[in-house]
């Protein structure tokens, strides 16, 4: 028997027949999830008819990852300098750093990320990552959301018409317990001039928004807001006022009859279980973590929200979002994005080389390993990625710009082939020389690792269907 | 006929007639016409409509998700649902080097191979050999591969049996059979070709159209074949219907007909609500608040035989209504700071309430915010123009708001669902085209931000700038939007001619739009659900009731008060949200009383007036009231006050989308953390000036503090349980604020007070 070959580890036959079920949700007949029924028919009802038909996967795409991490790099992160360097280039193009070689042979990383580059064994590369939004805005909502943005600007604005956050689609097609959130998201709302959309449900409603908050998970107190009572309210009180609401309640019987009042019980039972549950409250506590392994992560809100992250799947949650940053930066040492334009005289190899590739270095293959350690990567998605890279070109503040057109996103664990890289770019780095690879079919793989058919319809306030992702990228599936 | 050739679609006017003449034809055609239908006969009359659109259509393959998907799949590009013949003809006999149709072996050509799955498609198998969509077109393959000529019409109508729309427990199957009736007057059988869209997972239905439902109730199915669609709402009935209660009486014209329908299938309505629900309603849909306790307690107790259609005149005459009713035309008129600025919002929500407050006619209050020009600062209907920046977008939201038409489909590809075509959409936006800015000034807080507008700006009429239709580049004149569109005499100002048009007696649509709208605020659903969105395959629910209400609403000068005078007065409006066991489900029988969430003003105002302690808004004057705020939600980024972060976790809108829809009456679990511990509400508990403490202080029977609060929060009296349950939590709570604040809480929190019903 000759040597195995990594393209071939997925069998043949499974992936077809997934590909084939996946293709025949193609046809009229498809189910269409959420907004509003066509003939009027209460949402309700076919919200309930649905829900019955459904499981936590829609049973015939394989889950390979429970949970997702997704960990967004707000400002745009340097493939070249990073992921993908060609040491080649002429200088007025090549990163200053130097690539070493990794755990994985044939992936070269940075030299600034020593650590990372004994993880890489872990790590599947898309190098071919392409659009072309060259605003933050409108890339950030590409990015978060994998459906094009209707223009490329600076201050997109966010309304019910633009499509829905990752997290809160999974919530949508694929809830996960219902003592838990399905998607959490913190520990900043990022904006560029205003807030950036495709953090929210939007039009698939307030009910499947994250469980957001922006509190530090560094600070020594750090508590999830919600699950904090208020001063002088300790849980006894609060059981006697609900004792004395589910009394009123009882009087007009509401419930009987009114979905809403349903809806509303529900998610009253589901706060006070939020409240009493020890798993959740126990995810939050990132006191109990060893002090080794929090110092390990870094003990600064990014390093403390990825641990975090694995604390909350560990759980259960099944989407995790954490941003980076609320900015885009790039012109600090201490915090801010990755918009390392060289602006205002500052410059980007002064300030990558001190504040991002290190923390990135520190707190990524902590949680590689982490996730690892507890047995957790094989069925949690680790997902790395900017809105954009930066432009193959050093400008004339030594720094770089944005750049669309190819960058590379980062995924690990979650079924993902290991130490593998898909796509290649071109001789700069300035554009896909093969396999383009665009946000909507990332979110795809995404959904398609989650077990979601990626060609799943839900309904926007038009009623009109559109398909959650584009097409997944089969070939860095394990 | 006339045949637009130059617009490179398939019969636009052939179309559109077919719509506009299914409706008299379907009166005339009669059972013997089904008789008369020939059957099926893939061979006997071989056209590229009948034989492939209708066979690819059927086979799925032209949907989006498919090759009529805007950028193909894998390679093969089809126009949605058929609508290009020409273009569909095109890419099968050139595409992929000849190979998808093979003249000489029609056998081998791809398009047959790929769709029976004998050789790998990413689609899967589509069709067997023996399936009438393959035997359509080997035919039209072994007829050499005819293209699409004039010759190839569509149907005139579609005729669905048995007629029948209700079935009784017994009938756990139906057979439908689908006639196409083609205009000379022949017709065919097409029930193996016609498409079965069931819009409820509930009920399974046959490629060959046998209906089976798996629960009793309604069931919407759409039929379509060819570009002909009808819509078919089914009520499949629990129990035997053959004998239609008789019992029931309707009290005014608008129970009429909800009676009836009620009576057609053996159902009947919930009771009327008790006097404490009714006052409670009435202040919610006509004041946008609660009764006070006075209020409530002097409703409740009088014996007036007309105290109910007094106090309907009484809040119809408050200014209460008029911020009420402006709140709802502000939402939908974009009255949003961002763009009007916070001067254009004042001048622009002024005169809306001006226009309420007058009782302006509907008809000519559209007609001066559609004909407006000049100063958004001193001829406040301009800004309605100012909100909507393009034409595009000024047509979407004047057929939406005005008409109750979705056109958004018809920017990319001919409606799915409706008549709507791309020559329609382009057109209509071409109307608005002429209209332009002299900004005179623009003081942003953002300079990136180009939504962002602050200062003055004139609103201009520019010459029209013909809207290109997409598909052939055509410069597409402006036109009412009509099925049979008549041209515009105004040139130099379409909005003129289109003002006139739609506000006037003639246009149904247009009173039939605005009565839904009111039908729809005061009894939580529209006849035509949702609101904005008539179409052939979302018919109203009465449309009898619909029709007369338009009609009546025109012959009453276009007066909003008049209509939800009547609506209110009806025995429909006053049901309890109990259901008897006789009564329907499903909401749009109107059997009983909708229950949702109130909205984020009343909820946030309703608490305010329990606790005696306002809401801070941001820029506003303390006390301000939340259903007085002129503008849309703020922006996240600059929400500082707990009363606009109230009213942004429960849906207010920012008004960026001319839609009712953008308004969101959902739960969710954060809302619930709002209202269980969120700041707002337990510091205004515990307010040392609020209504608890001075509560706590007075030295009077608990019964009574009890009972106050009561007909404060839930404008009745408590139960005798819960005076009791009240007085042993006050008791045994630390003090008696405490117990006091304790019940207040579970009073705001109780679905009684946060659930309109």
């Amino acid at each position: 028997m000759g040597s195995i070959d990594p393209k071939a580890s997925f069998p043949t036959s499974q992936r077809e027949a997934e590909l084939r079920w996946s293709q025949q949700l193609h046809r009229r007949s498809i189910l269409r999830f959420g907004g509003l029924s066509l003939l009027g028919l209460s949402t309700p009802r076919l919200l309930r008819a649905e829900e019955q038909g459904r499981g936590t996967g829609n049973g015939k795409i394989p889950i390979r990852a429970k949970s997702v991490i997704f960990l967004f790099q707000w400002g745009g992160p340097s493939s070249i300098d990073m992921f993908d360097m060609k040491p080649n280039a002429p200088d007025t193009i090549r990163s200053p750093y130097k690539p070493i070689a990794s755990s994985a042979p044939g992936l070269e990383v940075c030299e600034l990320l020593p650590e990372m580059s004994k993880r890489m064994h872990h790590v599947s590369l898309i190098r071919t990552m392409t659009h072309k939004m060259k605003n933050h805005a409108s890339a950030g909502y590409y990015a978060l959301t994998g459906h094009e943005p209707p223009s490329d600007d600076q201050r997109l604005r966010d309304s019910l018409d633009l499509y829905p956050a990752y997290g809160s689609v999974v919530d949508r097609l694929s809830p996960g317990d219902p003592s838990l959130p399905t998607f959490v998201s913190y520990p900043y709302r990022i904006s560029d001039g205003s807030i950036v959309p495709g953090q929210h449900a939007s039009f698939l409603g307030k009910q499947h928004d994250p469980l957001f908050f922006n509190t530090d998970p560094a600070k020594d107190d750090f508590r999830l807001p919600e699950l904090q009572l208020p001063s002088g309210v300790d849980l006894d009180r609060l059981m006697r006022r609900r004792s004395l609401q589910k009394l009123i309640d009882q009087q007009r019987r509401l419930i009987d009859h009114a979905e809403s009042a349903v809806t509303l019980d529900r998610y009253y039972e589901r706060a006070i279980t939020m409240l009493q549950s020890d798993r959740l409250q126990q995810a939050f506590a990132l006191d109990k973590e060893p002090a080794a392994l929090r110092d390990r992560y870094g003990r600064h809100t990014y390093g403390q929200s990825c641990l975090l992250a694995r604390r909350l799947v560990e759980a259960g949650v099944k989407f995790v979002t954490v941003y980076f940053s609320p900015s885009i930066g790039g012109q600090k040492t201490t915090e801010g994005g990755w918009d390392t334009h060289g602006f205002n005289n500052t410059r980007m190899y002064n300030i990558v080389d001190k504040y991002h590739m290190p923390i990135t270095d520190r707190t990524l293959p902590t949680l590689l390993d982490d996730l690892s350690e507890k047995g957790l990567l094989d069925e949690t998605l680790v997902v790395w990625m900017g809105e954009f890279g930066r432009t193959p070109k050093i400008n004339d503040n030594v720094s770089r710009d944005h750049w669309p057109d190819c960058y590379t996103a980062l995924l690990a664990g979650g079924g993902c082939k290991r130490g593998y890289a898909y796509g290649t770019s071109d001789k700069h780095c300035a554009y896909p020389a093969e396999s383009p690879v665009r946000p909507e079919d990332l979110a795809a793989t995404i959904y398609y690792l989650m077990g979601i058919d990626p060609a799943t319809e839900i309904m926007d306030r038009n009623s009109r269907p559109l398909v959650i992702g584009g097409n997944p990228v089969y070939d860095v599936i394990a | 006929m006339h045949m637009p050739k130059d617009t490179g679609r398939w019969h636009v006017a052939t179309w559109i007639a077919i719509v506009s003449l299914e409706v008299v034809f379907f009166s005339l055609w009669t059972v013997s016409i089904a008789c008369a239908a020939e059957p099926l006969e893939p061979t006997k009359y071989i056209s590229f409509s009948r034989n492939v659109t209708s066979a690819l259509d059927k086979a799925g393959c032209n949907l989006g998700a498919c090759h009529g998907n805007q950028r193909g799949k894998g390679g093969f590009q089809l126009s949605l649902r058929g609508e290009a013949p020409h273009e569909d003809f095109n890419s099968l006999l050139h595409g992929e080097l000849g190979r998808r149709v093979d003249r000489l072996v029609p056998e081998q050509s791809l398009i047959l191979l790929k769709g029976k799955g004998a050789i790998a498609h990413e689609g899967g198998t589509r069709f067997t050999e023996s399936s009438p969509a393959y035997q359509a077109l080997f035919a039209w393959l072994k007829a050499g591969a005819p293209a699409p000529s004039s010759e190839d019409v569509l149907p005139t109508n579609l005729q669905v049996l048995p007629e029948q729309t209700v079935f009784g427990a017994g009938e756990s199957k139906v057979q439908l059979t689908v006639i196409a009736n083609w205009p000379n007057g022949t017709s065919t059988d097409v029930t193996s070709m016609a498409i079965y869209e069931p819009l409820d997972p509930s009920i399974k239905v046959s490629a060959n159209g046998l209906l089976e439902p798996t629960r009793r109730g309604t069931v919407g199915l759409i039929v379509r074949y060819l570009g002909v669609q009808k819509s078919l709402p089914l009520f499949f009935s629990a129990k035997d219907i053959a004998s239609p209660t008789t019992t029931l009486s309707a009290s005014t014209w608008i129970d009429e007909p909800i009676v009836a329908r009620l009576a057609s299938i053996g159902a009947q309505s919930a009771s009327q609500a008790t006097d404490d629900v009714l006052v409670r309603r009435l202040y919610i849909d006509l004041a946008g608040r609660l009764p006070t306790a006075t209020e409530a307690q002097a409703f409740v107790q009088s014996n007036r035989e007309d105290k109910y259609s007094e106090l309907v005149d009484r809040l119809l005459a408050s200014p209460e209504f008029v911020l009420y009713w402006t709140l709802k035309w502000s939402d939908v008129l974009r009255c949003d700071e961002k763009v009007l600025d916070p001067e254009g919002v004042k001048h622009f929500g002024d005169w809306l309430r001006q226009a309420v407050a007058d009782a302006k006619p509907t008809d000519q209050f559209v007609r001066e915010l559609l004909t407006s020009t000049g100063s958004t600062y001193s001829n406040p209907p301009t800004n309605f123009y100012r909100a909507l920046r393009d034409p595009q977008t000024r047509g979407e939201a004047v057929a939406r708001v005005f008409l109750g038409y979705r056109m958004q489909c018809a920017q990319c590809h001919n409606h799915p669902f409706d008549q709507w075509t791309q020559a329609d959409y382009y057109s209509w936006a071409s109307v608005f085209s002429g209209v332009d800015y002299e900004i005179k000034s623009n003081d942003r807080k953002d300079d990136l931000d180009k939504n962002e507008f602050r200062g003055e700006q004139i609103v201009l009429v520019k010459e029209v700038n013909l809207q290109k239709h997409p598909r052939n580049g055509q410069k597409m004149p402006p036109k009412v939007l009509e099925r049979e569109a008549n041209s515009l005499t105004n040139a130099t100002d379409p909005r003129i001619d289109i003002a006139n048009w739609l506000t006037a007696n003639t246009n149904k649509q247009f009173a039939r739009a605005q009565v839904n709208w009111i039908f729809f605020h005061l009894m939580g659903r529209g006849l035509v659900d949702p609101v904005d969105d008539f179409r052939s395959t979302n018919p109203p629910s009465h449309p009898e009731l619909l029709d007369e209400m338009a009609q009546r609403w025109i012959d009453h000068q276009f007066d909003l008060r008049w209509m939800v005078r009547e609506i209110v007065n009806s025995q429909a409006y006053k049901l309890s949200s109990t259901p008897s066991p006789e009564t329907p489900q499903d909401e749009a029988f109107f059997g009983y009383r909708v229950v949702r969430r109130h909205a984020a003003e009343i909820l946030a105002d309703a608490q305010s007036d329990v606790l005696g302690v306002h809401l801070p808004f941001d820029q506003q004057p303390a006390g301000t009231r939340a259903i007085a705020l002129r503008a849309g939600q703020r922006e996240q980024r600059y929400l500082k006050s707990a009363g606009d972060a109230f009213l942004g976790a429960f849906g207010k809108p920012q008004r960026l989308t001319a839609c009712e829809c953008e308004r969101s009456n959902d739960l969710s679990l954060s809302q619930v953390f709002q209202l269980m511990q969120g700041e707002s509400v337990e510091k205004r508990i515990r307010d040392n000036k609020g209504r608890i403490r001075r509560l706590a202080e007075r030295d009077e029977p608990l019964n009574d503090l009890i009972s106050e609060l009561y007909w404060t929060a839930l404008s009745r009296p408590p139960t005798e349980i819960e005076l009791q349950q009240a007085t042993d939590a006050i008791t045994a709570a630390g003090s008696k604020r405490q117990g006091l604040e304790d019940l207040t809480w579970a009073l705001l929190n109780s679905q009684e007070f946060l659930l309109h019903h």
